[in-house]
């Protein structure tokens, strides 16, 4: 669904991501993790359209879409929910969701899936005419999300959605991703430790220095002394 | 690039600013009896001045400032008011000129300070636009500024027994080539020194500023102080030049002059000010007769430029892409950090 | 003395209803696309000669909206797309952008002057007479410029709050990136946020050209006028900005009537002024 080639994306004439490649099926849950700063955010910022790359290529669906803008990437139904949320927040919550299916195709679908993601997340239903600025972090985290599942997208490229959260929040985050990813999304996750979703992931991919380091199933990894240590070290 | 493209392009741009003043130096030998050429020239350099002193706060610093012709009338009528109240020479003047316009300057930028770009150019503008009915008022005709009138006899400059006058243009071009050249030094000077450093530092990343140790306010107060008082320095030149001084010049149409000379030359690319000040003010000249349209053609040229021509005329001649710059304040301040590393150690 | 007051006040809420009107069009640009645009004082000039040469053709004021409301869209749309859209991608951009607006405020400026003469142009009142309530007098003009404005200011909140493009103009001004990523067209965005500023503007010029005439350059006032009142509510922040329109209309009425004319612009920079130096972000603003 998704193939990415000899990726190298810079910023001003730092160069971030060196020669990425990445490829991901429809309705697989991939995972991408690596310590911070290392090129993870860059990656999926990069695949969005948010930035350009200097050298590789983006297909998705088989459409090169490297230099498409993050517009037609939406409407092609490729939804990137950022780390720092990046919400309206002085708007309600309702408002927030409602311009989270402002595409086209996302319009014509924005009352079954405003239902939908109602339904997967009640706390948001209790709070849709509050500010977005009132929730608090895991609220504000789940709003994200929410939004981003009202682009009515395939594919789901989430941005370290656990940050911060109490071990409590992160669960019922990963839950909800699992639910995502059952219902036969594609979903890309990007994180800094080692989700309780390693199990359910189709593959690990292991980001160090802007490189890819290691591609593999969680059993792969384990078999690597380096990854080993960094898995049970957390 | 190591600590040698450094010094190249240190070399550089005081090449660049040597050549164009010896071949200003030569001019006189040929043009001496064109009056009206000979007074261009030297219109021209004084504008250079008060461009350029922009270009350093607003293209090296990146401070948004839109009070330069304010710090020109300040020095202009301080100089002229304190020669004619102490009876001191005009040479002093001009000094005074200067310092008090400097002072302005840092006054204006104190509350500046912890402002963004567009209201820092809202309360420099501001300065601009109160100077006027300040001038004109009770206050500022008590003080010495003719109100609306202006001041209309200037006293004039003599060097030994010489009198500066407006019959003989090549004196007046000589002094202010020396003038001019000193401004243009200092400002060379503050760009590729530490204070220098820490401005483009500071333009491109305030928060990379901050990280290797530059002290915004500090920096910024220095630059507005200097940018200020270079100008209001020329604007005593300016007054004893011209032989009077009035409200007039606060007019937009300077405004717009100086910041075409800005964006022709090359903002933030030294001498850019002083080419485009040269460039403008003979296209200026040339368009005389189309006066209704002049103001239309820059209008237009300004949008031009901006768009089409980022780095000015002096980017034609040199390119030099955003990341040089950069690249180089990091490595000025790696050095700058591994140097203060050894002396601990 | 009351009724003195009263006649000020009167009088200062509806400066400051049609400065609301002149600022939040600024505060809109601001807002949403982060330019200052220097030209907006330009498009209340074009309002105010749009409606002269359109009211020497002998049809009304009616004539005059039907006409000016599409062309100053399209100039304020055409800006957006010619000027600042190819600036964007720099990293000098916001200076780049103030230069250009100023440049191209320049030209328009200087164009009206090549076209119409340099002197004041004047427009008959929309409409004469008044009502008394008591001691107190209403000019009809006056409360016309009021409901005018008032109407405009609630149609331009009604817009942004209820309709799809005005949420997702409020969206990219919230955050521009997460307008991107959700599929918000953020060029079309900036475009209609040009083009309703230059809207508002010309309207203003419109309204207030029988009152204060019509001059090439008079439209700077109004921009050091718009501009204070933004700064002073919040660059960006339109909510900001009604609140400063008023206070500032009835200080303006105030140093008016009591101190005189000329002290205005003082006393409306030194309320600016001790506001920045206690907030720097201004009444209502927020960084970033």
């Amino acid at each position: 669904m998704l193939k990415v080639n000899n990726l190298e994306t810079y910023y001003g004439e730092l160069k971030i991501l060196k020669n990425v490649s990445f490829s991901i099926d429809e309705g697989q849950l991939v995972l991408l993790l690596g310590p911070n700063g290392h090129g993870k955010s860059t990656f999926l910022k990069t695949i969005c359209g948010l930035v350009k790359p200097r050298k590789g290529s983006v297909f998705f669906d088989d459409l090169d879409i490297t230099k498409k803008s993050v517009l037609k990437i939406v409407e092609m139904g490729l939804t990137y929910i950022p780390e720092d949320r990046h919400l309206f927040t002085e708007m309600s919550v309702r408002k927030n969701m409602l311009l989270g299916a402002y595409s086209k195709k996302a319009r014509k679908r924005e009352k079954e899936n405003l239902e939908y993601v109602f339904e997967l997340f009640p706390r948001l239903k209790e709070r849709e005419n509050q500010f977005a600025s009132t929730l608090s972090g895991g609220e504000a985290r789940m709003l994200a999300i929410a939004r981003g599942l009202m682009s009515d997208a395939k594919f789901l490229a989430i941005d370290e959605p656990t940050l911060g959260l109490s071990p409590s929040l992160r669960m019922s985050v990963y839950d909800i991703i699992r639910k995502v990813s059952k219902l036969g999304k594609t979903v890309l996750l990007v994180d800094q430790s080692i989700p309780d979703l390693a199990d359910m992931a189709d593959k690990i991919y292991f980001m160090e220095e802007g490189h890819v380091t290691h591609v593999g199933k969680k059993e792969d990894a384990l078999k690597d002394d380096k990854l080993r240590e960094i898995f049970l070290g957390m | 690039m190591g600590h040698g493209g450094n010094l190249m392009k240190i070399k550089k741009d005081l090449g660049v600013l040597l050549a164009v003043y010896g071949l200003l130096a030569l001019l006189p030998i040929f043009f001496h009896n064109n009056m009206s050429l000979m007074n261009i020239l030297i219109i021209s350099l004084i504008w250079a001045v008060v461009a350029g002193s922009w270009d350093l706060i607003m293209g090296f610093a990146g401070i948004f400032t839109f009070g330069q012709i304010a710090f020109l009338v300040i020095g202009g009528y301080s100089s002229v008011i304190f020669c004619k109240l102490f009876g001191i020479s005009p040479w002093f003047g001009f000094l005074i000129g200067g310092i008090v316009a400097g002072g302005a300057g840092i006054l204006v930028g104190l509350p500046c300070l912890k402002l963004k770009g567009a209201y820092v150019a809202l309360v420099t503008f501001a300065v601009h636009m109160i100077l006027e009915p300040f001038l004109k008022s009770d206050i500022g005709r008590a003080i010495g500024t003719g109100g609306a009138q202006g001041i209309l006899t200037v006293p004039p400059l003599k060097i030994g027994s010489y009198v500066y006058n407006a019959m003989e243009p090549t004196p007046w071009f000589y002094t202010l080539l020396i003038i001019s050249f000193i401004a243009f030094f200092i400002i060379y000077k503050v760009v590729h020194s530490m204070w220098g450093y820490s401005f483009i530092a500071l333009r491109d990343s305030e928060l990379f500023a901050q990280s290797v140790g530059v002290n915004a306010f500090k920096y910024k107060l220095i630059v507005f102080g200097i940018s200020a008082a270079l100008t209001g320095m020329i604007g005593g030149v300016y007054a004893n030049y011209v032989g009077m001084l009035s409200t007039r010049i606060l007019g937009l149409d300077l405004f717009l002059i100086l910041m075409v000379m800005l964006v022709l030359g090359g903002m933030g690319r030294f001498p850019g000010a002083l080419l485009g000040a040269f460039i403008t003010m003979f296209i200026s000249e040339s368009l005389r007769y189309f006066d209704t349209y002049r103001l239309i053609i820059f209008g237009l040229l300004v949008m031009v430029l901006v768009i089409k021509m980022p780095q000015g005329i002096i980017g034609l001649i040199f390119p030099l892409g955003k990341a040089g710059i950069i690249e180089r304040t990091i490595l000025h301040f790696r050095e700058k950090k591994a140097k203060k590393a050894e002396m601990i150690t | 003395m009351l009724i003195e007051l009263i006649d000020v006040l009167i009088s200062g809420i509806t400066n400051g209803s049609v400065y609301a009107l002149m600022a939040i069009g600024m505060a809109l640009v601001y807002g949403v696309t982060k330019v200052f645009n220097f030209a907006y004082g330009s498009f209340y000039s074009m309002g105010g000669y749009l409606a002269f040469t359109v009211f020497g053709l002998k049809f009304g004021y009616f004539p005059v909206l039907i006409i000016a409301v599409p062309l100053l869209f399209l100039a304020g749309f055409a800006t957006e797309v010619i000027l600042i859209k190819p600036l964007r991608h720099r990293a000098d951009w916001e200076m780049a952008a103030v230069m250009v607006t100023l440049g191209l405020a320049m030209f328009l400026d200087n164009t009206f002057q090549a076209i119409y003469g340099p002197f004041t142009k004047s427009l008959p009142a929309l409409f004469t007479g008044g009502m008394e309530l008591g001691p107190i007098w209403i000019g009809n003009q006056n409360m016309a410029m009021f409901v005018i404005s008032i109407v405009v200011l609630t149609s331009f909140m009604l817009f942004l709050s209820k309709t799809r493009l005005g949420m997702a103009v409020e969206a990219v001004a919230q955050d521009m990136d997460g307008a991107q990523i959700v599929g918000i067209p953020i060029n079309v965005v900036f475009g209609v946020t040009f083009a309703v500023s230059a809207l508002l503007a010309g309207l203003g010029g419109i309204l207030l050209a029988p009152k204060y005439f019509v001059s090439p350059f008079g439209g700077w006032d109004i921009l050091v006028k718009a501009w204070v009142i933004t700064a002073l509510g919040g660059m960006g922040s339109i909510r900001g900005s009604l609140y400063a329109a008023f206070i500032l209309g009835i200080i303006e009425a105030m140093v008016g009537y009591w101190i005189g004319f000329t002290w205005i612009l003082f006393a409306w920079f030194a309320v600016l002024l001790t506001t920045l130096i206690i907030r720097p972000q201004g009444l209502f603003g927020t960084w970033g």
